[in-house]
């Protein structure tokens, strides 16, 4: 029975995900509509068969907007973690592994870090560079480089006294033999589960910032915008809104669902 | 004299207060000898076992004294001699054979890692080496355990194997600390037996540690006792039987079960 409820959460998960890849990929090949295409006659269209999610508040349609504002949100969320992960890898694995002096210094300045919500430190950076989507990927790829350092240097103290990497060190295998061939594999695990939970940070973070007006700038789309965007038509056409968020509710929930059933796999 | 530990102590220094764990260690080991320490655990076997392979970290700890391998200061040479000597003249196998091996690595990877670093085989000379090395700590059908993960092999196999890995360069000093003592008596005595035929046939030295006076009694030709971090007492290993000095070591002797007679 147990194993029953896991293979339903990776089967959902499954299907959701499938589903917003397919959106994605359907947008990289053909939209329905130009995404920037308006018409006037079609302001704040209902869904109909030839928009079947309607039209925003200038008649561009809604589902074209979609596809291209989930490849948006995606591939920031993508390369916000790339980023945040390789220097936090990086980082991480040398605190880590060394310890020292060098280890307190940047775990100090990692906690002064992680003690700011995330987002008044993405506003901070933005600031400074400007809104934009480039911006926001750079921005909150910085901010999350900590909690990756801090995840991955626990793993590496925990493995860096292990027998096995005694005995290679005693071969004469050298330091950055021992980090990357021989603990990183296996921290890989706990990698994967938290990038999942950073890639559903990401989207939100996303949102939030563009509802902010500091991420994604119109006339491109992304899910945060365009619901920043539906929020003032909520009563004259709450699909809007509703449609977008609901897309923006199966990305994130197609992650948790994988990452749990990773877990439990994982045991 | 090939091994010459001299007033070795060893400190902590990554908390507040240091703390000393090993006061005034000395040890003398010839070619071809094995010598046993034996003490409680926590008594500080294994951290002068790690000092002697040179694997404690020269930044948290304060070690005072010398440990002499072939004449050269293994506490103040450079860290690219003591690499040399690492990897070539000392080899040393743990105690949780789970733990000695990388779980995510393939058994005859990590046997060949040594040849890798150390020497300039191709592939296939290496493998071949391997393999020759996993049928030398008596193991049956080496082409599977090469291509076994860790996790497929018995507590003993894997001892085995991390003797394998240890030996593969032929070192000329073997620390074993605890080797024995997550394995049932029948694989300890293997293991053990094993241990002395290497040490016959290559003529290589072996610092055996445990806290198992039974065990060490029967592969060591001279024994440590250590207490609280000092040597307590040291003598061959008949001596210790017949005539221990100290209360200490009187009482790990009575700690061994009397079933048969001792017959050392
Ligand atoms: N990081 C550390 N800081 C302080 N004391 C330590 C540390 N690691 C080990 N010790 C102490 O060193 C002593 C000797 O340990 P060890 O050599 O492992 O004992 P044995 O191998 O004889 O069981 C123990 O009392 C242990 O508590
Ligand atoms: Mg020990």
């Amino acid at each position: 029975m147990n194993n029953n409820r896991k293979n339903h959460k990776l089967y959902i998960g499954l299907i959701l995900a499938g589903l917003i890849v397919l959106l994605i990929l359907a947008g990289l090949i053909r939209s329905p509509y130009p995404p920037q295409k308006m018409e006037a006659s079609l302001k704040l269209a209902g869904i109909s068969a030839a928009h079947p999610m309607g039209c925003d508040q200038f008649g561009r349609d809604i589902l074209s907007r979609v596809m291209i504002g989930a490849r948006t949100t995606f591939l920031i969320a993508f390369v916000t973690n790339a980023i945040g992960l390789f220097f936090g890898i990086l980082i991480g694995a040398l605190t880590g592994y060394f310890g020292g002096f060098f280890d307190e210094i940047l775990m100090r300045f990692n906690d002064v870090m992680l003690s700011f919500p995330s987002i008044l430190l993405a506003l901070v950076l933005i600031a400074l560079m400007g809104p934009g989507t480039y911006q926001v990927m750079i921005a909150m790829g910085i901010v999350f480089i900590p909690s990756y350092a801090r995840i991955v240097r626990s793993e590496f103290i925990r493995f860096r006294n292990m027998d096995y990497v005694l005995a290679i060190r005693l071969m004469g295998g050298s330091h950055l033999r021992i980090m990357f061939l021989h603990i990183l594999p296996n921290v890989k695990g706990t990698i994967l589960t938290s990038l999942i939970i950073g890639f559903n940070n990401a989207v939100l973070c996303e949102a939030a910032m563009s509802f902010l007006g500091i991420g994604v700038q119109p006339p491109d789309a992304s899910l945060g915008l365009m619901l920043s965007e539906a929020q003032g038509f909520l009563f004259r056409a709450p699909s809007y809104a509703l449609l977008v968020g609901f897309v923006m509710i199966c990305m994130i929930l197609s992650f948790s669902l994988l990452s749990d059933s990773l877990k439990e796999v994982q045991g | 004299m090939m091994l010459q530990v001299k007033d070795l102590s060893i400190e902590f220094h990554d908390h507040l207060v240091p703390e000393t764990v090993v006061y005034d260690f000395d040890l003398q080991m010839e070619p071809g000898e094995i010598v046993g320490i034996v003490g409680e655990s926590g008594s500080g076997k294994s951290m002068s076992a790690l000092a002697i392979a040179g694997l404690l970290s020269r930044k948290d700890m304060r070690k005072k004294g010398q440990i002499l391998y072939a004449g050269k200061d293994l506490l103040t040479c450079s860290r690219k001699e003591l690499r040399a000597l690492q990897g070539k003249e000392i080899g040393m196998v743990f105690q949780e054979p789970m733990h000695s091996l990388n779980p995510l690595r393939k058994v005859g990877w990590q046997v060949e890692e040594a040849l890798l670093l150390h020497s300039d085989l191709t592939k296939e000379e290496r493998k071949e080496k391997a393999l020759q090395m996993l049928s030398m700590v008596e193991l049956k059908d080496t082409e599977r355990i090469y291509r076994s993960y860790p996790h497929e092999l018995s507590g003993g196999q894997r001892q085995r194997v991390m003797l394998a890995s240890a030996l593969i360069c032929h070192p000329k000093l073997l620390i074993a600390d605890e080797i024995t003592t997550s394995l049932d008596v029948t694989v300890q005595a293997a293991i053990l037996k094993l241990l002395q035929r290497f040490n016959k046939e290559s003529g290589i030295s072996i610092l055996f540690i445990s806290h198992d006076l039974n065990v060490v009694k029967k592969i060591c030709q001279r024994i440590l006792v250590m207490q609280k971090g000092r040597v307590v007492e040291e003598g061959t290993t008949e001596g210790l039987f017949e005539n221990p000095k100290t209360e200490y070591t009187r009482e790990l002797l009575d700690s061994i079960p009397k079933i048969r007679k001792l017959t050392v």
